[in-house]
């Protein structure tokens, strides 16, 4: 009985670690590269892209593809969120012929897009930007810029040993990688508004044209985005709003 | 107390320890180690070689850290003192009780690692007690899109007043009557020379402003900070600052962007405490290490903490004055920064910093080799400075900005009397009250400024 009762409680326990290891994986998914990764004004950024290595020429987009600093056709700029990188293989069939650069990554938001056309948009040289964002309207941390790599970054400082075994243990994570905080969903609207504004004025001041979508992971449904586009273009410089991702892609097509 | 409960004891007190090294909270920390060293001190370990090492390697590591800032701070200085020496007495008998031999006397060894553990804990104690408040500049400094701030919250999205960069409490909706001025830039802007926010640009130029304000009170809100550079400030727009109803953006800038974070390991948006992301968080078993102890943090300091920001021809720069990465940078900033400015109703006005060859005549101290850097270096800063104002001048204007050549205006003015600079780009009081008289009047000849 007695062997049967610590075999029993064995079970449970390896059970609960699995449990607790499968759980911690969950909440804080890894990030072996976010020290690599993290960047000083975008957040985040692949190591060897252009956020990096801005002095190279050919430059190198998000996805590790080259790109020459002097365009020669069309060139379309993709930023944005998860739903801008899941658009870019879309964007590329419709436009066989023309260059597409990504600077997309998942968890960037309108700030990381004025940062890339603010600080980038020269040396990249786009004639086409397409915008698909507003995921951060559902949750936007309170330090504007943050990413998931920060997430990493806090609980380096907080727990330098923390995070080493969060490196390798969901349990861990669970105790060491901390969410950031997030803003009211005021207050994270007005912000998404402010960032949306000044993407649509570095791209009219640079005289690009700009494409932009609302994500549908935004969570809001059809009257609040009309609204909030309303809100958008009461004092921005034009731009093409699309209902969706997908008319972003036949306006692309059809021009 | 049989060997079994000895032993029971031991690997409890291995485990306290261990614990300790984890724990951030000081006080569960330091009641841990207590623990774990009154563990030992009763139940000291038997004399085999790794047992040995084990304590002696936690009681060290443990030592470094037994003086939590917040237990001195709360006794105060007299009563920390006390408590110091207290742990360091602990330490010594605790150290010599664990290797020594159970019931017998310490042997010389034995001693001579308790005086050192002992030492440790007074000279790491005194140094926390002395050195009081330097803490770790990641903890409170990182942050996206500008990379380090000196006050955490002061770009927050709300409407609670905060202070500014240097220490001005402000309200992100501007008052009523007040002619506001978003300062941005990185040392000379913030008064890097300085003591008092009272002679640093920011307050000279609430001074020497009110003509233009027309009946406004000036304020001036100061988002400068040492080493930032035109990224810093576009990032530093971009995470809030947007938001304060400026009525005029002055960048004085560019010494930065075209030496100081031109190093040849840089990327755009680096500042030099980016470095402890960079490496310090690389290895936290020595960033650890160093946050803990004040002892080691100097020797620690190469590795994990901000490198020492200087710039050199042969190690540091990137070579060209046409080099892209910074003047390209440097140019799409400051376009991108009017551009903005100017979709939210203010004035854009870039100023580059005026550098101590722009003067003319030097003041009496002006011709030290730390104001005038000698051969090729000053050569390549003026040329440097020469293609930031050819390039981005004209394109600040291009976006409805307006520049002032400083340089100029100090070059113009230049009397051998005075000493304006105190090394190649910061400014001395007296060289702080000519640039704000300088942009004063510079802002009042341009049009569409005010």
């Amino acid at each position: 009985v007695k062997g049967r009762s610590r075999a029993i409680l064995g079970a449970l326990l390896v059970s609960a670690a699995f449990a607790l290891e499968a759980l911690g994986r969950r909440h804080a998914p890894s990030r072996p590269d976010w020290l690599e990764e993290l960047h000083p004004l975008l957040g985040a950024a692949p190591a060897s892209s252009f956020a990096r290595e801005a002095d190279r020429d050919p430059l190198v987009d998000f996805r590790g593809r080259p790109f020459p600093r002097r365009r020669t056709g069309t060139r379309v700029l993709v930023v944005g969120g998860d739903a801008a990188v899941r658009l870019l293989p879309e964007i590329e069939r419709a436009l066989s012929g023309a260059e597409v650069v990504s600077a997309a990554r998942e968890g960037f938001g309108v700030a990381q897009e004025a940062a890339v056309l603010g600080r980038f948009g020269p040396a990249i040289d786009p004639s086409v930007v397409v915008a698909v964002d507003g995921e951060e309207l559902l949750s936007s941390p309170s330090d504007a810029g943050a990413t998931s790599e920060w997430e990493w970054s806090r609980s380096a400082i907080d727990s330098p040993i923390g995070e080493s075994l969060a490196r390798v243990s969901g349990a861990a994570r669970l105790l060491f990688v901390k969410r950031l905080p997030v803003l009211e969903a005021g207050q994270a609207r007005t912000r998404y508004v402010e960032g949306a504004r000044a993407v649509r004025v570095l791209a009219s001041g640079r005289h690009v044209r700009l494409l932009w979508a609302l994500a549908p992971s935004s969570g809001l449904d059809g009257a609040s985005r009309a609204a909030l586009a309303r809100e958008i273009e009461k004092n921005a410089p034009p731009y093409d709003a699309c209902d969706s991702p997908d008319e972003i892609v036949r306006r692309l097509k059809s021009s | 107390v049989d060997e079994k409960r000895r032993e029971r004891w031991r690997r409890t007190a291995l485990v306290a320890l261990a614990a300790a090294v984890l724990v951030d909270r000081p006080g569960v920390e330091l009641a841990l180690t207590w623990a774990g060293l009154a563990a030992f001190a009763v139940f000291p370990p038997r004399r085999e070689k790794l047992g040995w090492a084990i304590v002696v390697i936690l009681l060290l590591a443990r030592a470094t850290s037994l003086v939590p800032l917040g237990v001195v701070a709360h006794l105060g200085k007299p009563a920390g003192a006390v408590f110091i020496a207290g742990l360091a007495i602990a330490g010594f008998f605790a150290t010599a009780r664990a290797i020594s031999p159970p019931a017998a006397r310490p042997g010389f060894a034995a001693q001579a690692l308790a005086t050192i553990v002992a030492l440790l804990i007074s000279v790491e104690g005194g140094l926390r007690v002395a050195q009081e408040g330097d803490g770790d500049a990641v903890l409170a400094n990182a942050v996206p899109l500008f990379a380090v701030t000196p006050v955490n919250g002061a770009l927050a999205p709300t409407d609670e007043a905060r202070l500014d960069f240097r220490q001005h409490l402000f309200e992100p909706r501007k008052p009523s009557a007040t002619f506001r001025v978003l300062l941005l830039g990185g040392s000379t802007a913030w008064g890097y020379m300085q003591a008092s926010r009272d002679a640093t640009p920011a307050a000279m130029l609430e001074r020497t402003l009110v003509p233009i304000a027309r009946g406004r009170r000036p304020e001036v809100v100061c988002l400068a900070y040492p080493g930032y550079t035109s990224d810093q400030e576009l990032g530093v727009w971009l995470a809030g600052a947007s938001r304060f109803e400026a009525d005029l953006v002055l960048a004085l800038d560019a010494y930065n962007d075209m030496l100081f974070s031109s190093r040849r390991d840089a990327y755009p948006g680096y500042h030099h405490y980016w470095k402890q992301h960079r490496f310090g968080l690389g290895r936290p078993f020595l960033r650890e290490l160093s946050l803990r102890s004040k002892i080691l943090r100097p020797f620690l300091r190469e590795w994990l903490w901000t490198e020492q920001p200087s710039a050199t021809l042969s190690t540091t720069l990137v070579p060209g004055a046409a080099n892209d990465f910074w003047l390209g940078g440097l140019v799409a900033n400051e376009e991108s920064l009017a551009l903005l400015a100017r979709a939210r109703g203010a004035a854009f006005v870039w100023a580059p910093v005026p550098l101590s060859y722009d003067r003319l005549v030097p003041g009496p101290h002006e011709g030290d080799p730390k104001v005038r850097r000698e051969s090729p270096f000053r050569e390549e800063v003026v040329a440097r400075s020469r293609a930031a104002r050819e390039r981005a001048g004209p394109a600040v204007e291009a976006c409805g900005g307006t520049v002032l050549d400083l340089g100029r205006a100090f070059a113009a003015r230049s009397s051998a009397g005075e000493d304006w600079f105190a090394d190649e780009c910061h400014l001395t009081d007296r060289g702080v009250e000519v640039l704000a008289e300088e942009v004063a009047s510079g802002i009042a000849r341009a049009e569409g400024v005010r």
